[in-house]
C-alpha cells in the first residue's frame, strides 16, 4: 500500500546556518539509510556502495553554497526528491539518469531536438 | 576397612544386576554446560562492540591508524573527518550493529565511544523466529 504522505515533510525556511546544517546532515543520513532500498526498489545495476557515492556527489555539489535562502530551496528540492525516491514514484531509468557517464552531462557538439529527446533531457 | 569397602563394591554389582538402572533415560545430556544456544539478553559487550566498530572504521580512510583507535578517539578532531564523513560513519555502524541513531543523538555523537555506548543501549538482539530481511 502506497501512503501519499509517507516521507512527506512541511516545507520549512530555516534562518540560521546552524539548523539548515543539522537538517542537511539529517537527510543526509535519511538518503543512506534507504540506498538498500533504492537498489531493491528500482531493480538497479549498481550496488548500494556505489548509490552511496553518488548521493555524496549531490551533496558535495552543493558543499559551498553560502546564500542560506538557496540553501532553503536546495533543502527542499533534496527532500522532494528523496521522498519520491522512496515512495517509488520514478521509474528505474529517472534513477538511473544519476549514473550518466560524465561525457554525456554536456554534449553541446550534437545538441539537436532528437539527441535531447532520445537522452530525455528537455 | 578394606574388607568393607569390597563388600560394598560386591553389593552394589548385585543391585546392579538385579535391578539395571535405565541411564539413557534418566540421565540429561550434558554438552557444554552454561553455553546458550539462543539469544535472550543482549549478548553484545562494550569490547565487542568496540573492536566491530574499528573494523567498520578500517573500510573509510583514516588519518591514523587504527590500532591507535579507542573509546576517546573523536570523529572530527582526531580521525580528520569531515560532517558528511562521520555521517558515512554513522550509517555504516547502523548497518553493522542493525540500530537507528535518533537523529538529536547523532548530531551530538563525536567519539567513537559515544557510539559504542548508544549501540550497547539501544541493541535488541536478533530472533532466529524472524527473518532478517523483514525485520
Amino acid at each position: 500500500m502506497t501512503l501519499p504522505t509517507a516521507f512527506a515533510e512541511t516545507t520549512r525556511f530555516s534562518t540560521s546556518s546552524a539548523e539548515m546544517r543539522i537538517r542537511v546532515l539529517n537527510l543526509y543520513r535519511r538518503y543512506l539509510r534507504h540506498s538498500r532500498n533504492f537498489v531493491n526498489n528500482y531493480d538497479l545495476d549498481v550496488p548500494a556502495s556505489q548509490v552511496k557515492t553518488k548521493i555524496r556527489q549531490e551533496f558535495e555539489r552543493q558543499r559551498f553554497v553560502n546564500d542560506l535562502a538557496v540553501q532553503n530551496v536546495l533543502y527542499m528540492k533534496a527532500q522532494m526528491e528523496f521522498q519520491e525516491l522512496v515512495n517509488f514514484w520514478k521509474q528505474q531509468c529517472h534513477v538511473m539518469m544519476y549514473f550518466e557517464p560524465f561525457s554525456s552531462y554536456d554534449n553541446t557538439a550534437n545538441d539537436s531536438f532528437i539527441d535531447k529527446f532520445l537522452k530525455g533531457a528537455s | 576397612m578394606l574388607r568393607f569397602a569390597y563388600s560394598m563394591r560386591n553389593a552394589a554389582k548385585v543391585a546392579r544386576a538385579v535391578r539395571p538402572v535405565p541411564a539413557a533415560r534418566m540421565q540429561p545430556v550434558r554438552f557444554m554446560n552454561g553455553v546458550k544456544f539462543y539469544s535472550s539478553t543482549s549478548s553484545l559487550t562494550k569490547e565487542d562492540v568496540l573492536a566491530r566498530s574499528i573494523s567498520v572504521l578500517n573500510s573509510f580512510e583514516l588519518k591514523v591508524p587504527s590500532n591507535s583507535i579507542g573509546m576517546e578517539t573523536e570523529f572530527i578532531k582526531d580521525l580528520g573527518m569531515d560532517s558528511l564523513d562521520y555521517n558515512d560513519v554513522l550509517v555504516a555502524l547502523e548497518e553493522e550493529f542493525d540500530v537507528v541513531f535518533d537523529d538529536n543523538v547523532a548530531n551530538e555523537i563525536k567519539s567513537v565511544g559515544e557510539c559504542v555506548d548508544y549501540v550497547l543501549k539501544s541493541y535488541t538482539p536478533a530472533q532466529e523466529s524472524l527473518d532478517p530481511e523483514i525485520r
